[in-house]
């Protein structure tokens, strides 16, 4: 090689020489970057490459009455389930036809099942529960005829009382994408079954219990290579309720038959027979709140539930008009009618507008503010006790009150009856556990003035008029309670003005053995001065001894036991009259209050008090005497 | 002509010379010791990375774990005996020959894609001979890498002075181009690849006018331009074209390899986890791990400190490689030289690269390291070229 060329040679081969250099550098870099800087976040995905966690659902706890009686235990389903994204269309009618032979159900059917919007295409649908055994094993020995049909096992609820307490107990669903993103779930994987009402809602996390889970390595393909460790399922926790299953079903029994005999009985006005399709009834230990028994009409079977029910069936039980799965007790509100006269009363009493020891005319109606207000019967009493006023149940009583209250708030802006009302909690939810409970409503003139700008045609007017008041005094107009919130309200004035938060839960066991006790919610006194209430006592007594409930409860041995109640009936505009009664017993020393409300069932004396006296008989172990309408008094 | 001392040569002083034995200036004592130290240690070190990539796939077979270590072993001792052979006689003697290597190789080549040559997963590169199988596309390597340096140093390898002009250019891609159409047929576009790639080295070495260089490379990039862009046009013609260049690597998606591969190398960390417990390596994270992937193993187990190792092992033998170019006596030597060299460092940084996301996935293997015989094999000869050139630079 020549000196002339020797040095554009080596030039070129430097150059050469530094390329490889530049490459080699960068390949250094980024080694450097990977490994060295990035190194944690690369550790940590070949970490979660490697491990699957798999769960194992825990046992649910069972729930018991307040005797340990079980409401709700689990059990073993067989359940057959469809891959369906391993089917063709032909192959699925193909599965389909076969399975319905075996299973013994329409082929629509299972094809609704495995249609359903609401289950993940990826994971199997299930399309039969409960499936006998010999129906499992013939699947199995087949499963070529079967290809995408798998059996498992199942853990589900059972209910060895059937549909007693159905709302009260409430039913459980797998978890849905919205529930995973609450604060309420944020432990729950997709898939979970969780509590989605009732009981099973309120108490999701003390029932479930913790999940079991497998950590294990895995390859590429998914294949499992070893478990790396393993925390078993921990039961979850069974509950001990308020509930005695035993007045449950009294309850539930006694609701059934008073409406039936409500629909036996002609409303003149109508000019048809009571329609009395649904009612509610609540059973409470005014002492501390304990809710005893709550029935609501009409109720659904739980069992509906288990395995996953069906959007049909769902949609059947959602859509029925009769509003099975609605639990009256809680989840509806309406007018109380005359049982709220006790708190008007007390208003009275403690603005000093009457006095316990006054006399009252009760005439047929009368002229306030231009307008005449009418009692419930045309004829005139004559000159009332406090005590006669509320046995009568005397409207012509009430609405002077009434009127003068309407007069405090024109001159003072005091609202005196929404204020008591408030006092008694009405106008806001009790804060009992179950879920989706209704406020109700006190009305006032800042309520009416905010549905008049959203409903002007409604509500033509945003002023508070004299007639508001005055009806309210009777509990008729815009007020609207819970049956629930009216238990409260008795039991406050049973127990001599404390107002207890109801509740159901009582106490946790583990194994048998109790480790929590549930908190029972906050109690508080009602402002009330306690010689009024007193009075308003005594007025209840009177009520059952010789008032509106005196027919309703002739032959009961109120001596031994007496009851203080009243009767309630309120009217709603284009509907027959809702029948209310509320009650609690013993009068000198209350144990149990009772409410009942039946809708469209008639008048209170009439169809709701022959209900609560068939409760009552139960809780004190009394025989039991036939339904029979009462008088038909207010 | 220069004496070797100008060249920077390690001469000895004939005084010191050995009475009775090779002269100073004989071949045997020229042998480039941190060349073959490099290359031996490099693939000892791949011997381990090999079996440390197959033995729990192996186990989990039921197989014998050090199959394939066995059978990389025996590649070695091949390549060990092919390396001695390609050392014997003087490089320059070849050159009237390289012609007609180049021709046995292109027929061998072209009968790869007869039924005579082997399938395997898509793609057909070896002929099986028996006892074990060949892949001709790495002996073309060699074979055109000679080739063209007897072109560009026009038939002679004592002939001096630089060549020029746009023929050589032309004749070099011409000669690389019908065994690359061969090779893409297969389909394998990264061996196919790397012929252009050592083309292009000789030709800078060989002296052609920079306007000329820079004509091919932009011509290059135009044309892998035009090939996307119709692509682009096309939407099954980029699927076809992912495919064709990724059958041996694609198996669950091109971007699943790619980011296993890396979450493989980055977990390595500093140190690595050591030989044998790398969980991405064991647990098949990686595809074609002692293959094309075998990198990822090294970086995954041995960390950053074993890829640095690999890094400049082949730092060492480039720097040889070139540097023996350099110290040829002729412009023959220095084509063979520099083409080997193009031919490793391309193969280094697209295969590495790949591992850690910086290139496309495309099925070339890392010299001396990545299991397979035919590699392993051309590319101790390669070696065994430049190492002939080095040993006898001054005779």
């Amino acid at each position: 090689m020549n000196q002339g060329t020797l040095g554009g040679t080596r030039l070129r081969l430097a150059f050469l020489g530094a390329i490889f250099v530049s490459l080699i550098a960068t390949l250094v870099l980024r080694l450097y970057f990977l490994q060295v800087l990035d190194h944690s976040s690369y550790a940590e995905a070949a970490q979660r490459n490697q491990v699957r966690l798999v769960a194992t659902a825990p046992a649910r706890g069972h729930i018991l009455d307040r005797d340990g009686q079980v409401l709700v235990s689990n059990g073993i389903s067989m359940e057959v389930s469809v891959r369906r994204n391993e089917l063709s269309a032909d192959e699925q009618d193909e599965v389909l036809r076969r399975l319905s032979g075996v299973l013994d159900v329409p082929v629509d059917q299972l094809n609704e099942r495995l249609e359903d919007k609401r289950l993940s295409p990826y994971a199997p649908v299930p399309v039969a529960a409960n499936v006998p055994e010999e129906v499992v094993v013939y699947i199995r020995e087949h499963q070529d005829e079967f290809p995408a049909v798998e059996t498992k096992s199942k853990p589900i609820r059972t209910y060895p009382y059937g549909e007693l307490a159905a709302h009260l107990l409430g039913y459980l669903g797998e978890i849905n994408a919205e529930q995973l993103e609450l604060e309420r779930y944020q432990d729950y994987r997709p898939g979970a079954i969780i509590g989605r009402s009732g009981i099973e809602y309120a108490y999701e996390h003390q029932l479930h219990g913790q999940e079991g889970l497998e950590k294990l390595e895995v390859d590429a393909t998914g294949k499992v290579q070893r478990t790396l460790g393993r925390r078993d399922p921990k039961r979850g926790y069974d509950l001990v309720t308020t509930l005695d299953i035993d007045i449950q079903r009294i309850a539930e029994e006694s609701l059934a038959r008073g409406l039936e005999e409500a629909r036996g009985i002609y409303h003149e006005e109508t000019d048809e027979n009571y329609k009395a399709p649904a009612g509610g009834v609540v059973v409470m230990d005014p002492n501390n709140g304990e809710v005893v028994a709550m029935a609501s009409f009409p109720t659904y079977n739980p069992s509906s539930f288990v395995g996953g029910i069906s959007s049909a069936e769902f949609n059947e039980l959602a859509s029925d008009p009769a509003n099975p799965l609605l639990n009256r007790a809680i989840q509806a509100a309406y007018p109380p009618g005359s049982i709220f006269k006790p708190i008007t009363a007390m208003a009275a009493l403690g603005t000093g507008v009457a006095s316990a020891n006054d006399r009252f005319p009760c005439p047929g109606s009368q002229i306030l503010f231009d307008q005449r207000f009418r009692n419930w019967k045309s004829s005139d009493s004559g000159m009332l006790s406090l005590n006669q006023a509320m046995a009568e149940s005397c409207d012509t009583v009430f609405y002077p009150w009434g009127e003068a209250f309407y007069r405090t708030f024109r001159d003072t802006q005091q609202e005196i009856l929404q204020d008591y009302s408030r006092r008694f909690g009405l106008g806001s939810p009790t804060g009992f556990e179950l879920p989706f409970e209704k406020a109700g409503r006190v009305p006032d003139e800042e309520w009416l003035k905010e549905v008049h700008s959203k409903y002007p045609e409604a509500f033509p007017y945003a002023l508070w008029l004299p007639g508001y008041t005055i009806n309210m005094s009777i509990g008729q107009g815009d007020i609207l309670t819970t049956p629930l919130q009216m238990a409260s309200v008795y039991s406050a004035i049973a127990n001599g003005g404390t107002l207890h938060t109801p509740h159901l839960g009582s106490t946790l066991l583990e194994n048998g053995e109790p480790v929590a006790e549930l908190p029972a919610g906050e109690s508080k006194q009602v402002e009330v001065d306690p010689g009024d209430l007193q009075a308003v006592r005594a007025t209840l007594e009177a009520v059952t001894v010789d008032g509106t409930a005196a027919a309703a409860f002739s032959g009961f041995p109120l001596q031994s036991i007496p009851v203080a109640s009243k009767t309630g009936t309120s009217e709603l505009a284009g509907s027959q009259p809702y029948a209310w009664f509320a009650a609690y017993a013993p009068a000198d020393d209350p144990r149990y209050v009772v409410v009942v409300m039946l809708e469209e069932g008639g008048h209170g004396g009439e169809t709701a008090a022959p209900v609560a006296r068939r409760v009552l008989e139960g809780l004190f172990d009394l025989d039991f005497s036939t339904i029979t309408p009462g008088e038909a008094t207010d | 002509m220069a004496g070797p001392a100008t060249l920077g040569g390690r001469g000895y002083p004939t005084r010191h010379g050995v009475i009775g034995r090779a002269s100073s200036k004989a071949p045997i004592r020229h042998l480039d010791i941190s060349l073959l130290v490099s290359v031996m240690l490099l693939t000892a070190l791949g011997c381990v990375a090999v079996r440390s990539a197959s033995a729990q796939l192996l186990i989990a077979q039921g197989a014998d774990p050090d199959r394939f270590l066995k059978r990389q072993l025996v590649y070695f001792s091949v390549a060990t005996v092919a390396f001695v052979v390609t050392i014997l006689g003087d490089y320059r003697k070849l050159a009237p020959y390289t012609l007609m290597i180049y021709g046995a190789v292109l027929f061998l080549l072209l009968i790869v894609l007869t039924p005579l040559g082997d399938r395997v997963s898509g793609a057909q590169r070896w002929i099986d001979v028996g006892i074990f199988q060949i892949q001709p596309a790495e002996l073309m390597k060699v074979a055109y890498i000679l080739l063209m340096a007897t072109v560009l140093s026009r038939n002679d390898g004592r002939q001096i002075g630089p060549i020029s002009g746009l023929a050589p250019v032309i004749q070099a891609m011409f000669w690389a181009a019908i065994p690359a159409l061969l090779i893409f047929l297969q389909p394998d576009l990264g061996t196919a690849s790397v012929l252009f790639v050592a083309g292009f080295a000789a030709l800078l070495v060989s002296g052609v006018q920079i306007r000329w260089l820079l004509l091919l490379l932009l011509s290059g990039l135009l044309a892998i331009t035009l090939a996307l862009q119709m692509d682009v046009l096309e939407d099954y013609q980029v699927n076809r074209l992912t495919a064709f260049m990724d059958t041996e690597a694609d198996v669950r998606g091109t971007g699943f390899n790619l980011e296993q591969s890396k979450i493989a190398i980055g977990s390595g960390g500093f140190t690595g986890k050591g030989w044998g417990q790398g969980s991405q390596t064991n647990l098949s994270y990686v595809p074609e791990q002692r293959t094309d992937f075998i990198f990822t193993a090294i970086g995954e187990e041995k960390g950053f400190l074993g890829g640095l190792t690999v890094l400049l092992l082949f730092s060492t033998i480039l720097w040889r490689c070139v540097r023996t170019a350099m110290l040829s006596k002729d412009i023959f030597g220095a084509l063979v030289a520099s083409g080997v060299a193009a031919w490793f460092a391309f193969q280094l940084f697209v295969n590495v690269g790949m591992t850690i996301g910086i290139m496309p996935i495309t099925g070339i293997p890392l010299p001396f390291v990545s299991y397979g015989g035919s590699s392993l094999i051309a590319s101790f000869v390669g070696v065994g070229l430049v190492m002939n050139i080095h040993m006898r630079r001054l005779v």
